[in-house]
């Protein structure tokens, strides 16, 4: 179905007879539509050449009747045009002063070269085609060859000296002299392609890569060597599914967000946080999207565990730097999942046991060739675990989680197609009779893709989603039920336009309209039902962009683009007004507006251009810089450490301004011993504007005066990230470094609405030290250790100072100001070892058994600290670890 | 065999993970006890039941320190933004006044001025005596009430209970309360503890939920009316406190809406236990600032509230069928003393006993 991509020409020759007598009519037409004529009447194909100055040359004399040549003689009489007869087909050519015999010759010569160089090659092109110039351009494609996925990062080699990477499409375009080559396709988690093709013209090819099912010699993370040191952008981490699902993972459930963490520049503030942190940014200031889709909560279980199916992902592309202009909307990076393509060959299942949770995925063809689909889920069923424990509480709690992908390709022609993927997820945690959270995330994507013509694609995105969160608190002087969520609708209509090697325009149009639900209260009194609602502001931004990719030589490569950004908040919505000069609270509300149903509150305007450059200093070392404005309409309002599932997303609004961010990075990127290792140095500096952060004890759920309760302030981070890769060979792996900053201010005139008295304070996930080491060790051909080691400082706390009494309630502490203090430092060791032989396998599946240990030594790692100082005692700290201890796991992962 | 072994490998790691998963994640570590910062506390202030008036001002010393008494400070009420009073040094950082000096209006407003010997001014925000709220009832009960260990684990312990039924002025747009339970009770020695027969009575007095502050608010629920409302609690154990009569004194304090969101704001931070779901703690704020010097920080609060009390008479018979209470002719020194002693004069005679001995209260 992804054949929408090829772009082939072919000319259909048949036999061409000298002796037929052709008689056509001349006078006052052109020398085109005579030759035409005569294709059409006697099945003669030709290939012209500049068929526009063919088109004005018109004729003025009649055309003798004769055979063919003597016609083409004719017709072609000092029109500065020629023709060779090749073989059964004619060619009709320009520029005659340079055709001579010679010139022909040397054509045949290399043809009969190509014909007798290599058996069983596969020919690109046509051999009766043969270029002039004795040049052939060849595009390919590079597929999956069990499902079709695109493969982006392959290097293609012809011969030794051409070299080509393919694009996140996985396309490649190649000018080649025509002649023999032993072609190579190599990328990570695949077998080397190899075989022998033979060039003779412009042509096109399709390279199936069919991955290792067992264990690769090789693992990387990032894009691959060459494109790394070619590609304009500066600041892109790709991840392959393969790669991800080695690493060794808690749980033995393969997590997507958890691998990112490996990666330079990628934090979080802890084992139970929800979302992630790139370079010193908050977790909502990352689009995070699957096959367009965005998602407000990419976590099940708290954050132990991310929403993505691994088994469903293709690949992931992280853009921590340099953010392209078709991607807006958030100021920090861009997560971008691609989930695969359903096989449209044949039917699979694949699935994995684990002791508290199952998956399955499942995918086929409907039509052959034309229509296929895949369904994915996974569920877990932990209760019965709950139910062993002694302590009643954790007895009569839940915790448990569900998800479900599901795709659906139609091909309409070769090149249009359709398709639907769909994901739900429900999560649901209670504590005993005590209380519970509960949150369901929906989205559905329409897509309808097309080329257009040989260089213009369409591609035509239609998203609904749909998060919703509960809590219900039984313990509360008055229990209650509290929902809030959002919803949204995108589009967004992209055109990709090539031209040549040297640009790869993507421009369009991209539409958000965000919705937030009610936020609904009920609580029960014991003698009254007590139900209230708060309505938050509507929200829609309009962007359009263009942004080109320029190869401006084999040295500089240049991406460029502008995103116009025009986003409005809307009613229905009560908008609270205070008065000016005084700081912003409930007693200075001086009333209120109520705007009707779809009338304009609040409208903002920002423009964001995006540039990044590289220059290739040899071929194994490159440096690029970027710079990018990204603005963002949708804040996460939150008051803990770390996101919780029933915070806010609240839109920009009159007094929430559209946060914004300056981006700039710069890198060098070095390879060694034929790309062997890989090495890198990173730097970044970002300028943030309008964060949004709270006032100290902000009550943020179920107040209509929400605006009080908040700020708006700047931020900076900066920091280095060093990357050490070792691509090839056994072992292999790579080290991360990262020292990073990541402060904030508030610079108001009010003190009530300054935090630390408008000093600069550290952000809750500013962590200077952050290391990683990924160690694959291939001990047998089915038989590999995994090893990941992690260490960071401890994230910011705020933490007691001093301490008082008041009368005979106890003491109480003095906290510090706002993140004054470091919890203790984080480290940890992970190993997973993985074989595929035995028992697990047999004729009729294939499967593997991982064993894996989190947490090795046992680590318990901070999460929190917090203190107690009850009355003639000392004060006592304490930690709280949320893993505390080793974790094993066993997976079983099958394939029929 | 191939097969079964794989199978007892995934039923020891299975068995393993389920004794490591439920491992307590919560360890104790040294406390970081930071730099000194010298803040003025504020402790004490206005309401209608008191017959003295009293401030008790310190500052603050490094964490875990005791703090230091603030002397020789001048201290001053002021009633509606004019009027005067000048408190008293009765002891080391506590400023009295009396009734005969000042008594306090229902309706006016009032706030602090203290003038330390460094020179050093504070003053706190004005804040009105409301109405008087009155309680309609007490009820009691003894019930499991839930604790959560600091490792996370629940446990259910009995406790005696006390409730307030109170009707809330349906016209006052917020009505903010704040409870102070405490208990009283009498203990009569033994006669033949001592060798004249003679029976010795005390009283003792404590407070009830300690570190737990009982707050109300309807400002944004709109209830109209309590009904059994918790204000206190007492853990029940094996004593003797409840052998003859006990007493529980509900004070129910109106308070001001700044004084229920500095209070609910200390219960917050005296509660975190470092979950996911724990608000990021911060200083508190009260109504007291420097008034040269507004970005110092003030602990504590001057609180101006007007009371309503009632009191709950419990005897022995209360208890019976309910809690079993402990036979008076079992050994009660020990208990009185810390002392096994069985025969001990002051086990005999209780005016003898330090604090928490209590003079026999007026209302009792």
């Amino acid at each position: 179905m992804l054949t929408y991509l090829l772009i082939c020409q072919h000319f259909l020759f048949s036999q061409v007879t000298d002796t037929a007598l052709i008689s056509v009519d001349c006078r006052g037409r052109s020398i085109l539509s005579v030759i035409q004529e005569i294709g059409k009447s006697s099945a003669i194909k030709f290939y012209i050449k500049s068929k526009e100055r063919l088109a004005d040359i018109k004729l003025t004399r009649p055309c003798p009747t004769g055979n063919l040549y003597f016609v083409l003689n004719n017709l072609l009489d000092q029109s500065g045009y020629t023709y060779l007869v090749y073989d059964e087909h004619i060619i009709i050519v320009g520029d005659t002063g340079t055709l001579n015999q010679d010139r022909f010759n040397y054509y045949l010569k290399k043809k009969t070269e190509i014909e007798s160089s290599v058996d069983q090659s596969i020919n690109i092109g046509k051999p009766d085609s043969i270029n002039r110039s004795g040049k052939a351009i060849v595009k390919g494609l590079v597929l999956d060859g069990t499902n079709d996925s695109l493969i982006g990062g392959a290097v293609v080699r012809f011969g030794d000296e051409n070299i080509a990477v393919t694009s996140s499409k996985g396309a490649f375009l190649m000018p080649l002299d025509i002649g023999a080559y032993q072609l190579k396709v190599e990328t990570q988690a695949y077998h080397l392609y190899q075989s022998p093709v033979k060039v003779y013209s412009d042509g096109s090819i399709i390279i199936k890569l069919y991955a290792n099912t067992i264990l690769l010699p090789e693992i990387v993370v990032g894009a691959s060597a060459k494109s790394r040191m070619e590609s304009a952008l500066a600041g892109i981490a790709e991840l392959k599914i393969k790669e991800i699902k080695r690493l060794p993972s808690l749980l033995g459930e393969a997590d997507v967000l958890k691998a990112l963490l490996t990666l330079p520049g990628v934090s979080s503030t802890g084992e139970v946080s929800t979302g992630f942190n790139v370079r010193g940014g908050n977790i909502d200031q990352n689009l995070v999207q699957q096959d367009g889709a965005f998602f407000l909560n990419p976590s099940h279980v708290l954050g132990l565990f991310s929403a993505f199916n691994a088994d469903a992902v293709r690949q992931v592309t992280l853009y921590k730097g340099h953010v392209p202009a078709q991607y807006g909307g958030r100021a920090s990076s861009v997560l971008d999942i691609r989930l695969k393509e359903p096989d449209n060959k044949k039917f699979s299942f694949n699935g994995g046991v684990g002791p508290t949770s199952s998956k399955f995925f499942l995918e086929g063809p409907i039509q052959s060739d034309k229509t296929s689909f895949f369904l994915g889920g996974r569920f877990t069923y932990s209760d019965w675990i709950l139910k062993l424990v002694k302590d009643p509480n954790l007895k009569n709690s839940k915790a448990d989680f569900y998800d479900f992908n599901f795709k659906i390709n139609h091909k309409i022609t070769d090149r249009s197609s359709v398709s639907f993927t769909g994901y739900t997820s429900s999560d649901r945690f209670r504590y005993s009779h005590s209380f519970g959270y509960g949150w369901k995330t929906t989205t559905g994507t329409l897509q309808y893709q097309s080329q257009l013509n040989q260089n213009l694609f369409f591609n035509l995105q239609a998203t609904y989603g749909i998060t919703s969160n509960d809590f219900t608190d039984q313990t509360a002087v008055v229990s209650n039920l509290l929902e809030n969520g959002m919803r949204y609708i995108k589009s967004k209509a992209n055109f990709l336009l090539t031209s040549g090697n040297h640009h790869q325009i993507n421009f369009g149009l991209d539409a958000t309209r965000y919705l937030p639900k009610l936020e609904k209260f009920s609580a029960n009194t014991g003698s009254d039902q007590i139900h209230s609602s708060v309505q938050h502001t509507n929200g829609e931004e309009i962007s359009l962009y263009v942004n080109d990719e320029i190869k401006i030589s084999d040295q500089f490569n240049l991406s460029i683009g502008i995103r116009n950004s025009l986003y409005r908040s809307f009613g229905p919505s009560s908008v609270n007004q205070y008065s000016e000069g005084k700081p912003r609270t409930i007693d200075h509300k001086t009333g209120g507006r109520f705007y009707k149903k779809g009338e304009t509150i609040q409208s903002y305007f920002n423009p964001e251009p995006r540039i990044s450059w590289s220059w290739v200093l040899n071929p194994e070392a490159s440096l690029k810089w970027s710079y990018n404005r990204m603005a963002q309409y949708i804040h996460l309002i939150s008051n803990t450490a770390t996101s919780t599932p029933l915070d806010l997303w609240q839109m920009s609004n009159s007094f929430l301004k559209p946060q914004s961010a300056d981006n700039y990075s710069f890198g060098y990127y070095k390879n060694h011993h034929q790309d062997e290792w890989e090495t890198s140095a990173e730097f970044f500096y970002r300028k943030y504007q309008n964060l949004v952060d709270y006032k100290d004890f902000a009550n943020l759920l179920r107040n209509d005066h929400i605006e009080t309760e908040l700020m708006n302030i700047r931020g900076k981070s900066y920091g280095a990230e060093i990357y050490i890769k070792r691509a090839k060979n056994n072992p292999n792996g790579y080290l991360s470094y990262t020292y990073s900053r990541s402060l904030r201010q508030s610079l108001n005139a009010f003190p009530d609405e300054t935090i630390n008295n408008g000093r600069w304070y550290n952000s809750n996930f500013d962590k200077p030290h952050n290391l990683n080491l990924v160690l694959n060790v291939q001990v047998k051909k089915t038989m590999a250790f995994a090893f990941n080691f992690v260490y960071s400082s401890g994230r910011p706390q705020t933490a007691p100072i001093s301490d008082f009494y008041l009368g005979d309630k106890g003491v109480f502490l003095n906290y510090s100001d706002r993140n004054q203090f470091q919890i203790p430092d984080y480290h940890r060791l992970d190993i997973s070892y993985t074989f595929t032989r035995g028992a697990i396998r047999t004729h009729k599946n294939k499967g593997s058994l991982t064993l894996a240990v989190y947490n090795v030594y046992a680590r318990k790692n901070a999460f929190s600290v917090f203190y107690r100082r009850d009355l003639n005692e000392p004060i006592v700290a304490y930690k709280l670890a949320v893993l505390g201890t080793a974790l094993p796991s066993i997976t079983y992962n099958f394939q029929f | 065999m191939r097969m079964l072994r794989y199978r007892s490998s995934i039923i020891i790691f299975i068995a393993f993970l389920f004794s490591q998963i439920f491992n307590a994640c919560i360890e104790q570590i040294p406390a970081d006890m930071g730099v000194a910062e010298r803040h003025l506390i504020v402790n004490g202030g206005i309401n209608n039941l008191q017959d003295e008036q009293r401030v008790n001002l310190q500052w603050t010393t490094q964490l875990g320190r005791a703090p230091e008494q603030v002397v020789g400070a001048k201290v001053l009420f002021i009633e509606n933004q004019s009027k005067t009073y000048v408190l008293h040094s009765s002891n080391p950082g506590t400023y009295t006044i009396n009734i005969t000096e000042f008594k306090p209006v229902m309706g006016s407003s009032y706030s602090i001025e203290v003038h330390t010997v460094d020179g050093l001014e504070f003053k706190s925000a004005p804040e009105v005596m409301l109405p008087v709220i009155a309680i309609d009832s007490l009820q009691w009960d003894i019930r499991p009430r839930t604790v959560v260990s600091i490792d996370g684990l629940a446990n259910n312990y009995k406790a005696l209970n006390v409730y307030t039924t109170t009707s809330l002025p349906s016209t006052d747009l917020g009505v903010y309360l704040k409870w102070d339970v405490q208990s009283a009770y009498q203990f009569s020695t033994l006669p033949e503890c001592n060798p004249f027969k003679t029976i010795y009575t005390c009283y003792f007095g404590y407070g009830t939920n300690e570190g737990d502050l009982m707050l109300f608010s309807n400002s944004n629920n709109a209830v109209r009316h309590l009904s059994r409302f918790p204000v206190g609690y007492e853990f029940l154990s094996q004593d003797y406190k409840f052998v003859e009569t006990h007493y529980y004194s509900v004070y129910q304090h109106r308070i001001s809406q700044p004084a229920y969101e500095y209070f609910n704001k200390l219960k917050t931070i005296s509660t975190l236990n470092g979950s996911i779901f724990d608000p990021i703690p911060s200083s508190v704020a009260g109504n007291v600032s420097n008034i040269k010097d507004p970005k110092n920080k003030v602990l504590g609060y001057f609180l101006v509230s007007s009371a309503d009390i009632k009191r709950i008479k419990l005897e022995s018979a209360d208890f019976a069928g309910i809690y079993p209470l402990l036979d008076k002719a079992n050994n009660y020194c020990s208990w009185l003393f810390g002392s096994s002693t069985s025969y001990f004069q002051p086990c005999c005679d209780c005016s003898f006993l330090p604090d928490p001995l209590i003079q026999k209260p007026s209302w009792w």
